[in-house]
């Protein structure tokens, strides 16, 4: 029968060209790659441009940032990208997770419902927050609390997810909360909330998302580190330079609509350098953490920062 | 009239066939190599009872103890190290954190969403399931409905939840009362269904009618279709706690194990788990010893 001739003669093609086309395939190393699914983890996806030769990329996204600790630690991803907050808090467990560098800086903001009658911080006393437990902007946001003579006491803190944030906003479960982009943005482009302050006036900085790998990988890949690392570099400085490239790709990897995309991405900086300056707001936060006793002790900050491996230029 | 035309039904049953399997049992014992085993001696009821079901939790954590060892794994805390967990998140007095000595609230918070949902489910379900199984136009009219709502995972529910009841503790009564609801009413249903005919029967024959018929037949013949219900929904009640407090809910074993989760205090997860799995098992213990009292007629349904 013509049908089943047809079949079989296409069948018997597309295995012939799967056995020649697979060698080539199996050549590349795979490096994979976790990140969160925000604007300000969105490096990972533009580093197949720029991936070294044999290799290939496969970006994997978590749920929250411990969960991107833990795939880091246990070796389920090769590099992760997280809140320092998340790093910070494996590193003072003994769990053998290194930062390679600097992922994104900024990202946050203190968004507050546009009828709640919030005009400053000190207004934000007796609201209901919404707080990422865990999260770096948590830890801003305690020490934006201190800096204005208040405790976490003073407001009403309420848990919520980032993305569910803008969400739980819109429908006034919340008066206010301290979010990461697009959360923020969403909330400003659909006239609900507006942005009280970009947290960024503590000592940590804007100081946010870390480029993370398990130490074993350090020790015994050295290269690959510094291999990935450039490429960081590269995809990082191309995503910062090409802003029609980014909000295309917020759109095609998060689903955000342009408009949000190009809002978010103002308050959002992609980096990759690790400099003097960097290391001692990471090093800040870490105090802050081990102050909250949300660590029991500093982690190990000679091995757990890893300066040496980033490229120079 | 408090005994019901089944219990008496019931009860008279099995006694035609005791009597001739007595002799029958008589015979095996005289006859050499059929005697009777030996009575267990009392220390060894005892030992069945009470050493017998904590040989495998204690293997387990013998398990569990080796396993962290000898990887050297600082994701997992060592069973010890969760016992100082649950004793600070008890009691205090080890690591002065944000869980110390906060176990009892968020206990009490989760025993009153899951046990409010529970009942909750419990006071719609059964009625709704004795309901539809007793009547067709009724079973014609809701089950198809049902029965397509039933396969949508209850964790899918929980952005909508969150739009009916908002962000908070409602969000996860809703969700917990949905994850039980379904249980009771589909086994309350077969329960119902499943009563024989002739029992309807022998009751009109003995004048029993219409509500009679219902509370004094068709209840406790699905009772113990409607216990099982009871039982998995309570199960289903517990683990979906945890889903319904991972958002808004401050207080409560679940917000308390995804705070855990979120900062990588996997201690506190695992002392949540134990106080969830113990509370659960006690309570199921007490949904047993109810189903026995009620079902003592029927000790095939014994559990």
């Amino acid at each position: 029968m013509f049908s089943r001739r047809l079949l079989l003669a296409s069948l018997t093609a597309s295995a012939l060209a799967a056995s020649m086309v697979a060698p080539a395939h199996a050549a590349d190393k795979v490096i994979k790659v976790g990140t969160l699914k925000l604007i300000h983890g969105i490096t990972p996806y533009f580093y197949d441009r720029f991936a070294p030769a044999g290799y290939k990329i496969e970006v994997v996204t978590f749920d929250t940032p411990t969960d991107g600790k833990n795939a880091v630690v246990t070796k389920s991803v090769d590099f992760g990208t997280y809140g320092l907050a998340a790093a910070t808090l494996g590193a003072a467990a003994g769990e053998p997770v290194v930062i390679i560098a600097p992922q994104s800086n900024g990202g946050m903001a203190i968004v507050v419902h546009k009828d709640a009658g919030v005009g400053n911080f000190k207004a934000l006393k007796g609201k209901r927050v919404g707080i990422l437990p865990g999260s770096t902007q948590e830890a801003v946001f305690l020490d934006r609390l201190k800096a204005e003579g208040m405790t976490i006491k003073d407001v009403k803190s309420v848990r919520v997810s980032f993305s569910e944030m803008a969400g739980a906003l819109e429908r006034g479960d919340i008066d206010a909360y301290v979010g990461a982009e697009p959360g923020p943005s969403i909330s400003v482009i659909k006239g609900v909330g507006k942005v009280l302050e970009l947290p960024y006036s503590t000592p940590t900085g804007s100081v946010n998302m870390v480029m993370t790998t398990h130490a074993d990988t350090v020790k015994n890949n050295a290269e690959l580190t510094k291999a990935f690392l450039e490429m960081h570099r590269k995809a990082a400085e191309y995503a910062t330079a090409n802003r029609p490239a980014l909000i295309e790709m917020a759109g095609a990897k998060l689903g955000l609509p342009a408009d949000v995309a190009n809002l978010a991405a103002d308050n959002v900086q992609l980096t990759w350098k690790i400099d003097a300056d960097w290391v001692q707001r990471g090093k800040y936060y870490g105090s802050l953490m081990l102050e909250r006793k949300q660590i029991r002790k500093l982690p190990d900050y000679s091995r757990f920062i890893v300066t040496g491996l980033v490229p120079q230029s | 009239m408090s005994t019901s035309v089944l219990d008496s039904s019931a009860r008279a049953a099995p006694a035609p066939h005791a009597k001739p399997a007595q002799p029958a049992a008589e015979a095996q014992n005289a006859q050499p190599g059929f005697a009777m085993p030996a009575q267990p001696g009392a220390l060894r009821l005892w030992l069945g009872r009470w050493v017998v079901p904590v040989l495998l939790p204690l293997a387990l954590l013998l398990a569990w103890d080796l396993a962290v060892r000898w990887t050297g794994t600082m994701l997992v805390p060592s069973p010890r190290e969760v016992a100082l967990m649950l004793w600070d998140f008890a009691f205090g007095g080890i690591y002065d954190d944000a869980f110390s000595e906060t176990l009892g609230t968020h206990w009490l918070q989760s025993m009153a969403r899951v046990y409010g949902a529970f009942a909750l489910a419990t006071a719609v379900g059964i009625p709704l399931g004795l309901v539809i199984g007793k009547n067709a136009a009724i079973r014609r009219f809701v089950d198809p409905t049902l029965q397509m709502l039933r396969p949508v995972p209850v964790t899918a529910w929980l952005p909508l939840s969150m739009i009916f009841f908002g962000v908070g503790p409602n969000a996860a009564i809703f969700l917990v009362f949905l994850g039980a609801f379904f249980p009771i009413v589909i086994n309350t249903t077969f329960g119902v269904k499943s009563v024989e005919v002739r029992l309807f029967e022998a009751a009109a024959m003995l004048g029993c009618s219409g509500a009679s018929m219902f509370r004094q037949v068709v209840l406790p013949a699905a009772l113990p279709s409607i216990f099982n219900g009871l039982r998995l929904g309570h199960g289903i009640a517990w683990f979906l706690i945890v889903v319904g407090e991972m958002t808004g809910v401050p207080e409560g074993l679940g917000a308390a194990i995804m705070d855990g989760r979120m900062l990588s205090r996997t201690d506190v997860v695992i002392s949540g788990m134990v106080v969830i799995g113990f509370t659960g098992f006690v309570t199921d213990r007490l949904l047993v010893a109810l189903n026995n009292r009620l079902l003592k007629w029927s000790p095939q349904h014994n559990v």
